[in-house]
């Protein structure tokens, strides 16, 4: 389960479920410091898609 | 360098989150106070105790901002997050410990032969589900 906030760049690599938290950057791809909420909304979303009837390698993108 | 020219490696799951041995690995530069820290291009991994403290977490700066991660670590690896989410119930066991890897560009060596050594190590731990995160 890849949370990434370089989608184009993991794309190619095919992630069976993934992620894309917009508008994280690298450096907080998980959300803001000190925003236990935030960040746990963002890893339940991305543990979510475990069982989310998705095509493999498509890379959700979430809003935050 | 394409990396994936195969099939996507997909596995349906069919156990509940809360019955899931859950496994971190991250490509941030993740390293705990007291390894030795990535250098450039480093193709090394760390292997990180689930059990450790959020604020013994450290990354090497250069390629992105690490003041978040500087100033709450689970901005890029989760440990706080993942045990809340142990201690509610919500998944049923954590891998005993995470593997974080710094930056390379020497991808065909990282797909060739670390990346086998890291699944290698991860299936040790028995996890039903990887987090995957980077910087």
């Amino acid at each position: 389960m890849l949370i990434t906030v370089s989608p184009n760049e993991s794309e190619p690599a095919g992630p069976p479920r993934a992620l894309y938290p917009s508008p994280f950057k690298p450096g907080w791809s998980l959300g803001r410091p000190n925003d236990a909420a935030l960040q746990m909304r963002i890893l339940k979303d991305a543990l979510g898609l475990i069982h989310y009837p998705t095509e493999p390698g498509t890379i959700i993108t979430r809003e935050y | 360098m394409e990396i994936s020219r195969s099939c996507i490696p997909y596995t349906p799951l069919k156990r509940d989150l809360k019955e899931c041995r859950i496994a971190l690995v991250s490509t941030s530069g993740a390293y705990a106070e007291g390894m030795q820290p990535f250098s450039d291009n480093d193709l090394t991994y760390r292997l990180i105790p689930s059990d450790t403290p959020a604020k013994n977490i450290r990354f090497v700066p250069g390629h992105f901002d690490t003041a978040p991660g500087a100033e709450d670590p689970n901005v890029m690896f989760p440990l706080d997050r993942l045990r809340e989410l142990l201690a509610s119930g919500e998944i049923g066991k954590l891998a005993d410990e995470y593997i974080a890897m710094g930056l390379t560009t020497e991808l065909r060596k990282l797909k060739e032969v670390v990346s086998w050594e890291i699944a290698e190590k991860l299936t040790k731990y028995r996890p039903d589900v990887v987090v995957l995160t980077g910087g």
